[in-house]
């Protein structure tokens, strides 16, 4: 059994993941609304997989991202970020700060769910 | 329409970029999309609340922090939600917006009147563009509005840009918590605190939400850090500039948090004023809110329904036990049976409960209404709102905003006056309007006033004799005024002029009202400014139904209780006795034709087509002519004891006035099983009804009355109790009910009964002609209308007119008079409306007379 973290201020975007990801089987999800209580489940559950949305209140997803990375702990956990519009200079931003992949809504739920499925085997 | 999926994906070690671009899976996103506009609505709500409270700050150098972080936060998650469904305008507009706030937020630029008129047009935009693409129509244009928001930040970014070339800060999603708060200053002292999460405290509601929450009401978050603990998990620490006093800390250390004082910041000074809560804890505390659909409630109240039904049953069980218990058993029987039937009354009330909304939303969103029209026209308006905590079923809220809409833009443009013009007649420049919502009992009144000019009413009388609609002699009362308002293409300048682009008018504003079983009302006077008053039921039953039709009559049947419509074929009916089967699937079912049941004397054979009813031993198959349609209707009961009948369940309005009669199926089927049987007697108290039905007490002052003509005499009935009297248009006749009942009429958004006089007294029936008046009285809760040969008079008759009715006068009619009244010459009967309105049982029909 695999958990897969849902970080998104958005409960109506926190379903649609959800519900694209359950094709993968034996997956269970925790879901956050907002970087630091993301965080807070990281702490409190073996967290196998992010997927992470960047612009949140109280912490944004960049600081989750570079959180994970620095500490021993967390630093192999793959975290997919996915977030509103192809900024480009978010994107190299998040991507050099360690983001595993990076993708724009409106996502594709197939490609997610393969993409977290492949993560979840190398893990 | 929906954007092409963007997906990058890299290995942790290595460098390569993988694109992955499926076509999106459309059908996916179908599913989310009610969540997806109930959470764009909470938003745009929240936008709308804050946008208001934003105008103070125009040209202000400082605006209030954490309403700016709401808007910003607002804007990004619409953003962020549009972007996810492909709703490009949408999310080009929250993005250029939340870009605004930003740079408003980090004081690039100072809020002007005509940026903030450009927000409220960006939501306003907003808003059409969802419901355009909703209704998979094309957006608005929305290039004039993102311009003009761009040009607001524009010289700024390339300013800040050349400035602080810092990679992050100029970025789409940069990091934006954390920043030093300018204000904290002098007087506060950083406080450091540390939580560390556990399962535990998780379980006893204790996060990193709710402590941050916390902190936030003592204080100004600084910062909030996360941390790796040497010995395993995490550790979250807050800075927070406090002016609190350390006790303040003290249920925090009991719930694991600890605190430490931090370096001091600035000159440490006694704290003059304490810590505002700007930062309240509003906009972070998770709401207890579930958000539930309402087919779920509409199921719920369906449920009870049933219930309801099965504990009539057991009462009818119960009064068959009466004879074999004794008194003891007997009595406690029926006490927990009576406890049953309260505590199914007050589940109901509580279903119905949960589908109240406040009136507050649609009332914010007519401060848009207002301030776009008032801006457009050169007019200086004010909204004032109260009672905005009303609360009303959602499904109406959402009606009633169309008509609200109307109402509230015909008081800017045509009900106040420009600006000199009030200023000339010696009003402030500033017109006013008032809309207040209020509740009482089951019904909630929603008023919306204006203190402009009123309605001239000689200037409507032209316009609405050219229309035809009235005579010179009529005179203009309010209702009068409100119905000629109403007449279908009446108007004096709305096609002309940009507010009519919903395409509603008056008539729509009235219809839609009493389609919700509501009455629009008016009073105006001029140069003091017209109210319009809605009242509408605080909730409705609504079902779908078909609408079936003999040739005589439309009926409606809730479509629940019809498990199939099927053709019949005339030789597939065999007669049998004084029965008709048919057959359907494997078995073979009564045949009950409605014109038949209903002794409705139509040419047609009312079985061309069978709608299937009941189970088990129970069905049966109601034969109709057509089955013509399938809608949404709003149940009306009929509850007058005149126009009870057995298989009809209540009434509903088709929209252009038309009356149809909504059959009850279980009373068909008990129809067809006992053609005697009757509707239970409604719950008269019988106290009530005698007191009432006592002779009226002499009147020892002059009185008015209205006075009607019957056969030939003059009848009179206190004008306190007179509604309106109005010509008799479209009556629906009641099948089965009393000769004396004409049927059910639709007067000024009520349905009420008809009751002939002249077959109530024993006259003969006449023909209607333009004389004919229906006199529409209340009394005893009672609403009914009277047909009479005329009325037309209104008199005040003096104390000393009246005597009580002579002892020789025996009969019938002796039974209805309260006093004779002697008038000049005439003679007036005042009659006794309790008696009149009581029918005796033995005038109502059965199945077996007719």
């Amino acid at each position: 059994m695999s958990t897969i973290l849902v970080v998104d201020d958005s409960p109506t975007i926190r379903r649609m993941v959800i519900a694209a990801l359950r094709r993968i089987p034996d997956v269970r999800f925790v879901e956050a609304g907002n970087g630091l209580e993301a965080i807070e489940q990281l702490a409190l559950a073996r967290i196998d997989a992010l997927v992470l949305d960047l612009n949140m209140p109280e912490m944004h997803g960049l600081e989750v991202v570079q959180f994970v990375r620095t500490h021993q702990t967390y630093r192999t956990i793959p975290i997919v970020v996915l977030t509103t519009r192809g900024d480009d200079a978010s994107r190299e931003t998040v991507l050099g700060a360690g983001a595993t992949g990076y993708l724009t809504k409106p996502f594709d739920p197939a490609a997610l769910a393969t993409c977290i499925a492949n993560l979840l085997r190398k893990v | 329409m929906r954007g092409r999926p963007n997906l990058i994906w890299l290995e942790p070690t290595e460098t390569t970029v993988v694109n992955v671009s499926l076509p999106p899976d459309n059908s996916f996103f179908d599913e989310f999309i009610d969540d997806f506009f109930a959470e764009c609505d909470e938003h745009l709500t929240a936008v709308r609340r804050n946008l208001f409270a934003l105008e103070p700050f125009v040209e202000q150098a400082e605006v209030d922090r954490a309403l700016l972080e709401e808007l910003f936060r607002s804007f990004h998650s619409l953003k962020g939600l549009a972007g996810m469904v492909g709703v490009s305008d949408v999310e080009q507009l929250a993005h250029h917006t939340e870009s605004y706030f930003r740079a408003l937020r980090d004081k690039q630029v100072v809020l002007s009147a005509p940026v903030l008129d450009a927000l409220f047009e960006a939501t306003r935009l907003i808003e059409q563009a969802l419901a355009a693409w909703q209704r998979k129509e094309p957006g608005p244009v929305i290039e004039p509005v993102v311009a003009a928001l761009n040009t607001a930040i524009e010289p700024h970014r390339v300013a800040h840009a050349a400035a602080a070339p810092v990679a992050t800060s100029s970025t789409e999603d940069a990091p934006l918590a954390a920043q030093p708060a300018s204000t904290a200053g002098h007087t506060q002292r950083s406080v450091r605190f540390v939580f560390v999460p556990t399962t535990e405290l998780a379980e006893r509601g204790i996060n990193v939400n709710t402590i941050r929450a916390r902190l936030q009401a003592i204080g100004e978050i600084q910062q909030a850090i996360p941390r790796v603990r040497p010995e395993g998990g995490v550790a979250f620490e807050f800075i927070v500039a406090t002016a609190a006093q350390p006790a303040a800390f003290e249920p925090l250390t009991e719930d694991g948090v600890e605190w430490q004082l931090d370096e001091p910041n600035g000159v440490t000074r006694p704290a003059t004023n304490p810590v505002v809560a700007a930062n309240s804890p509003l906009s972070v505390a998770p709401a207890n809110i579930v958000r539930v659909d309402l087919a779920r409630l509409d199921e719920l109240m369906q449920m009870i329904g049933d219930l309801v039904i099965t504990r009539a049953r057991l009462a009818e069980q119960l009064a068959h036990l009466e004879q074999r218990l004794d008194v003891g058993e007997w009595r406690d029987l029926q006490d927990t049976n009576l406890l049953l039937w309260r505590q199914l009354r007050d589940l109901r009330e509580g279903v119905v409960r949960t589908r109240m909304v406040p009136m507050g939303d649609i009332f914010a969103r007519m401060q848009f209404v207002v301030r776009d029209l008032a801006r457009d026209l050169n007019k200086q308006v004010r909204l004032e709102i109260s009672g905005q905590h009303t609360e009303i079923d959602k499904y109406i809220v959402e009606r009633l905003f169309d008509p609200l809409v109307h109402l509230v833009r015909n008081a800017v443009d045509h009900g106040l006056e420009p600006p000199a013009e009030r200023v000339a007649q010696g009003k402030p420049a500033e017109g006013t309007l008032s809309l207040s919502a209020s509740a009482r009992g089951d019904v909630v009144t929603i008023e919306l006033a204006d203190d402009g000019r009123g309605i001239n009413a000689e200037r409507l009388r032209a316009r609405a004799r050219e229309l035809g609609v009235l005579t010179d002699s009529e005179p203009l009362d309010d209702a009068r005024i409100l119905d000629v308002l109403c007449t279908p293409g009446f108007s004096t300048r709305e096609q002309a002029d940009h507010v009519s682009g919903r395409g509603v008018g008056m008539d729509v504003v009235q219809r839609t009202i009493h389609q919700l079983g509501g009455i629009l009302s008016l009073t105006t006077e001029v140069g003091r400014g017209t109210c319009f008053t809605m009242q509408v039921a605080l909730t409705l039953t609504i079902v779908d139904a078909l609408i079936v039709s003999t040739t005589e009559q439309m009926f409606a049947i809730p479509l629940p209780a019809v498990r199939e419509v099927i053709e019949i074929d005339a030789d597939a009916i065999t007669a049998l006795e004084n029965n008709e089967l048919v057959r359907y699937r494997e078995r073979v079912l009564p045949l009950m034709r409605l014109p038949r049941v209903f002794s409705l004397h139509a040419p047609s054979n009312g079985a061309a087509y069978g709608l299937v009813l009941g189970q088990g031993p129970h069905a049966l198959v109601l034969g109709v002519d057509r089955v013509l349609d399938k809608r949404e209707i709003v149940v009306r009961p009929i509850s007058d004891p005149l126009v009870q009948v057995m298989g009809i369940g209540g009434a509903t309005e088709l929209g252009d006035g038309r009356v149809v009669l909504i059959l009850d199926p279980v009373g068909l089927v008990q129809l067809a099983r006992d053609p005697r049987a009757r509707p239970a007697a409604p719950p008269r108290r019988d106290t009530d009804g005698k007191s009432s039905s006592a002779m009226q007490a002499t009147p020892t002052a002059t009185e008015p009355y209205i006075l009607f003509e019957l056969a030939g005499t003059t009848y009179g009935v206190h004008s306190g109790v007179v509604q309106h009297i109005d010509m008799l248009e479209q009556i629906t006749p009641i099948p089965n009910a009393s000769p004396m009942v004409e049927g059910i009429v639709h007067v000024r958004g009520q349905l009420v009964p008809a009751l002939n006089l002249r077959a109530r007294f024993g006259l003969p029936k006449i023909p209607y002609d333009l004389r004919t008046r229906l006199v529409v009285i209340q009394h005893d809760e009672r609403r009914v209308g009277l047909v009479v040969d005329t009325a037309r008079e209104f008199v005040r008759m003096p104390a000393d007119a009246f005597q009580p009715p002579p002892e020789a006068v025996s009969g019938l009619s002796g039974n209805y008079l309260d006093h004779i009244a002697t008038l000049g010459d005439r003679l007036v009967l005042i009659l006794n409306l309790s008696e009149v309105l009581s029918l005796p049982e033995t005038s109502l029909p059965t199945l077996e007379d007719s």
